[in-house]
């Protein structure tokens, strides 16, 4: 059983990575294997982190507001390269954008405030999901 | 206190403690075995007069050095603190309507918020645009975006702060060409440009340049102010976003006058004069939960500015050592579970920021957790300061807190600590090693992680996210930023680049280039470019192309 | 992970062969993997014709040496048309997770069709590099890289294996490191072919080159060369080109000398090795437990040495009998 590999990724031109930063020990904390991208990523450079990296999940941190400009254009991107990983998001999502993002594919949002052992949980579910196929 | 009083005072503490404190802890027992502030900081049961403490040399008087209390003599009984609230959304169109509306509402200043092409020099179509064009902020691409940004607003009656940094220069510019067109002479233009960029290699991330070359463009702009637009603030002194990127309130005291000297020192070797610039300076602190812990640090920043001023940079002058600031609430401190809640956080908050003696503040909409500000939660935030400024009492008298022994504790605490930390970043050779090794980015790392650890231990409640999470709130009417901002901001920016004239833009151009290899100031070849209607892309990537590109090399 | 099923074998493989990236981030997932299919995965590509450069970068952290990996990358690509990186950081001995930031200081080449960056994670191994790393470098090498550049965890501890997977190593210190470099100068001074002190804009860092390169004289005769010490400030890119330069010189000196094959030579001993160790260390302790289960006897009606013997010959029959399956 290999461990499980998160791409942790800051979508756009937001620069604000506290979030990102803090979730990423707290999965190193739950024994996951963490890659952070850095601030300034765009969706073409993130999936190529993914391909490079074998993730099993992305996790997208934003919080300019941009995710549903951003993120889809991931999800079409990661389609093309032919890679099957699952896309969750944190950040100011308002509920009408968590709907439409879901219903392009991302498998959870995250808003500010949610504990992160349900982030924990929630990734957790969804890689051995996937990993048992 | 006499020698004797306070020994008598220090016996009859212990004896209450032996007699009257411990017994009755045996019998009920405390909530939590120790008690701590927001930042960390131990809070004991009660607090008495310290037996140390000189009044005129630690307090002083407001208006006077130290400036502990109070940087004017009646504070707010003369004239209330400014209401700011930062504002700007969409393109300039829209924006300018929503300035109206809050002009309208009593606020008695405008500070624009621009969106995050704008802030890293990217005009709207650019690549790395798509998606973030009007989002945090107004969309400014060129002179054009900023003509209609103050349609029917005459900058000489406004004062006009501007939350922007690494193209603070091409702003200003703008801004100054706008007085121009309006035929308001510079002397008359008041407002302040944030212009604060390590804070943006600490905290923020929106650097374009290298530091070196950016500290250059920021002292730029303070030596052509203090000639031209002698009302104007060149720089805020940022520590707000150090605290939202997860410091404790004794780090942003700390890490922003460690900032402070960076900036006073390198306009100093620019050759302004120290008295000039330093009445200039204003900074920019966030107001968290813990009311006193706030309290306190505001004064004891006061404080250790005035005396970093006078012993460090030997400044004569009172006014030259006077920290004025503005405030605004903590974005971090709002959650997007029962929204409403916020309200109260805020109220909170900008009670801190009252009570502690700030210049202006913005107080946050309760729904910014969630989206950006809708119009009615807007409202409800200043009305939230026009409640406090009338209502609460707050603006009757000069720093209430004042002789609270608990704060005065906490104001030399959190004083001593920031003292500490600026004396690190000294012994690492200044702000920029410091930065560059990492040490300030790995401290406010560290104390995030902890807080964030706090929450998850439940050690630390907050109400509605780990505690009392019962009731379902109503969900706010969020304000959406009309998807169709992009396009039409494109278009614009397209339009102006094709009629402009194409051989006067490409001149300015060539002129900032060769401006930007020689080390001459480079605000008035920036503003040639801006009046030749060049756009922010076009004028940030000739800056490029000179000074590089910086880029965050932190784990 | 669910064991491979043989057709899901030949896929990987399959589309490893034909170039598919993915296959080969996938296939590098599983040589760090326990799992016992491993061996059957990983036989299948080797022997492999294709020897990269493997140019192996140790040093403490906070050296730069993903700094300077960055800016080395763009002088290598003008020679080679397909570079690896490997990035090691610790595995946390508490949690078992990690944090893998390194490729943060190399993002400029993200976009770059000739370079792989891959971050791993030690594993809680010792020697700087984790487990399975001579596979790694055989996938690389068998999917065509021209050069594999290894960074090791630089935790400031022995990073001896970097000597035996790497064609050559570069050390990188920093100024200020004084102490440390007394610390682990045994170890880390003979490791390397080529030094940098990076961060040499900082105080001290003549004094510091100057100290490397009294202590490198030292333990040498007249007639033998010491290694070239050279002055970097990786983010700006000063002195790279120059060290860039005489690590590839350096790399064809020693390829004339025989050196490197006998290097090479040394890595498949080393791989052999460590392979039979592995399967050792797993029979000694399917027999240890099966003792333990049944401890039969007090301790002093043994003879540990009869016993041990015993035990020995139970093991080979059942090995002859598995073959023989």
């Amino acid at each position: 059983m290999g461990k499980i590999r998160v791409v942790v990724a800051k979508l756009g031109l937001d620069g604000h990575d506290r979030g990102a930063r803090v979730i990423s020990r707290f999965l190193r904390d739950a024994g996951m294997e963490v890659i952070y991208t850095g601030i300034r990523q765009s969706p073409e450079d993130v999936c190529r982190v993914a391909l490079h990296e074998d993730a099993d999940l992305i996790g997208v941190s934003i919080l300019s507001g941009a995710h549903n400009a951003l993120v889809p254009r991931l999800i079409a991107e990661l389609e093309r390269s032919a890679l099957d990983i699952p896309v969750v998001v944190g950040g100011i999502v308002p509920d009408d954008d968590i709907d439409f993002l879901r219903s392009k594919g991302v498998r959870a949002v995250f808003t500010p405030g949610t504990p992160v052992e349900e982030i924990v949980k929630t990734v957790n579910a969804i890689v051995e999901e996937k990993r048992a196929g | 206190m006499s020698r004797e009083k306070a020994d008598n005072l220090q016996k009859a503490k212990e004896k209450w403690r032996a007699g009257v404190l411990e017994p009755f802890l045996k019998k009920t027992g405390e909530r939590k075995q120790r008690f701590y502030t927001t930042g960390g900081a131990p809070v004991d049961t009660c607090y008495f007069p310290g037996d140390e403490q000189d009044y005129s040399a630690c307090l002083g008087f407001p208006g006077a050095y130290p400036f502990t209390r109070g940087v004017y003599p009646n504070m707010y009984r003369g004239r209330l603190w400014t209401m700011r609230q930062y504002a700007g959304f969409g393109d300039a169109e829209q924006s300018n309507k929503w300035f109206h509306y809050l002009l309208a509402q009593g606020q008695t200043g405008l500070s624009i918020a621009f969106d995050l092409c704008t802030q890293i020099g990217y005009d709207s179509d650019h690549e790395m645009s798509a998606g973030e064009v009007g989002r945090v902020g107004v969309a400014i691409d060129s002179l054009r975006d900023m003509e209609l940004l103050f349609e029917g607003i005459p900058l000489d009656e406004v004062s006009t702060s501007m939350t922007i940094n690494a193209t603070a220069a091409v702003l200003l510019a703008m801004v100054m060409a706008v007085a121009e067109k309006q035929r308001v002479p510079w002397e008359k233009l008041r407002g302040t440009v944030q212009n604060d960029i390590l804070k943006e290699y600490i905290a923020r991330g929106t650097y374009i340049y290298p530091p070196a070359p950016s500290l250059r463009l920021v002292t730029d702009l303070i030596t052509f102010c203090s000639r031209n637009l002698p009302e104007w603030n060149t720089i805020s002194i940022s520590g707000y976003h150090i605290r939202e990127a997860g410091s404790t309130a004794s780090q942003e005291v700390g890490f922003t006058i460690a900032d402070g000297i960076a900036y006073v020192q390198a306009a100093l070797d620019a050759g302004n004069d120290v008295d000039l610039l330093a009445r200039r300076l204003s900074f920019f602190f966030a107001a968290h939960n813990d009311l006193f812990e706030e309290v306190a640090k505001y004064r004891a920043a006061r404080r250790l500015w005035a005396k970093t001023m006078r012993n460090r940079f030997g400044v004569t002058h009172p006014e030259s050592m006077m920290l004025r600031f503005h405030t605004q609430t903590a974005g971090c401190a709002l959650s997007a579970q029962q929204p409403e809640n916020n309200i109260v956080r805020v109220t909170v908050q900008a009670l801190a920021a009252t009570a502690g003696g700030t210049q202006s503040l913005h107080t946050n909409s309760y729904d910014e957790a969630l989206a950006l500000p809708s119009q009615q939660a807007a409202t409800i935030a200043l009305r939230t300061q026009q409640i406090l400024a009338h209502e609460s009492g707050i603006a009757n008298t000069v720093d209430p807190f004042g002789g609270s022994y608990y704060v005065e504790a906490l104001t030399d605490r959190i004083e001593k600590q920031a003292e500490q930390y600026v004396d690190k970043i000294d012994k690492l050779g200044g702000v920029l090693m410091a930065i560059e090794r990492g040490y300030i980015q790995r401290e406010i790392q560290e104390a995030s992680y902890e807080y964030q650890a706090s929450i998850e231990r439940g050690e630390r409640l907050i109400v509605g996210v780990n505690a009392f999470c019962g009731a379902q709130s109503v969900k706010p009417r969020l304000l959406k930023v009309d998807e169709t901002v992009e396009q039409r901001q494109i278009e614009r920016t397209r339009a102006v680049r094709a009629e402009r004239n194409q051989a006067e833009a490409e001149g300015s151009l060539e002129r900032l280039e060769h401006a930007a290899r020689s080390d001459g100031n480079l605000m008035l070849p920036i503003l040639d470019a801006v009046r030749a209607y060049c756009t922010i892309g076009e004028i940030s990537d000739v800056l490029r192309k000179v000074f590089g590109e910086y880029r965050d090399r932190r784990i | 992970m669910r064991s491979l099923k043989k057709k899901e074998r030949d896929k990987l493989i399959g589309d490893f062969r034909s170039g598919s990236v993915a296959a080969l981030a996938r296939l590098l997932s599983l040589c760090e993997s326990e799992s016992r299919s491993r061996r059957d995965l990983m036989s299948s590509i080797y022997p492999v014709e294709n020897q990269p450069f493997v140019l192996g970068i140790t040093g403490p952290a906070g050296a730069g040496k993903s700094s300077l990996i960055n800016r080395l990358l763009f002088v290598f690509r003008k020679r080679f048309e397909r570079i690896a990186v490997l990035a090691f950081d610790p595995t946390s001995k508490l949690t078992g997770g990690a944090f893998l930031g390194d490729r943060v200081r190399m993002a400029e080449h993200i976009k770059d069709e000739g370079v792989y960056i891959r971050s791993m994670a030690d594993q809680g191994r010792a020697g700087g590099v984790g487990a399975g790393i001579h596979d790694t470098i055989g996938l690389l090498s068998a999917f065509g890289f021209e050069m594999v550049i290894v960074e090791t965890v630089g935790t400031g501890q022995s990073e001896s294996d970097v000597r035996l997977i790497a064609d050559l190593v570069l050390v990188v210190l920093t100024p200020g490191f004084g102490d440390e470099i007394q610390a682990m100068k045994a170890g880390i001074l003979e490791l390397g072919d080529l030094f940098a002190v990076n961060k040499a804009d900082q105080p001290d860092a003549e004094r510091t080159e100057t100290e490397i390169k009294a202590s490198l004289a030292l333990g040498r005769s007249q007639t033998a060369e010491a290694p070239p010490v050279f002055a970097t400030v990786a983010t700006q890119g000063r002195g790279v080109v120059e060290l860039a330069g005489c690590l590839l010189e350096k790399y064809q000196e020693l390829g004339r000398e025989g050196v490197i094959d006998a290097r090479r030579s040394k890595r498949v001993e080393a791989h052999v090795e460590e392979m039979l160790k592995e399967h050792c260390a797993m029979l000694v302790a399917s027999e240890i437990k099966a003792f333990r289960t049944k401890r039969a006897k007090a301790a002093g009606r043994i003879n540990p040495y009869r016993l041990a013997g015993a035990l020995i010959s139970k093991i080979f029959k059942a090995e002859n009998n598995a073959k023989k399956d």
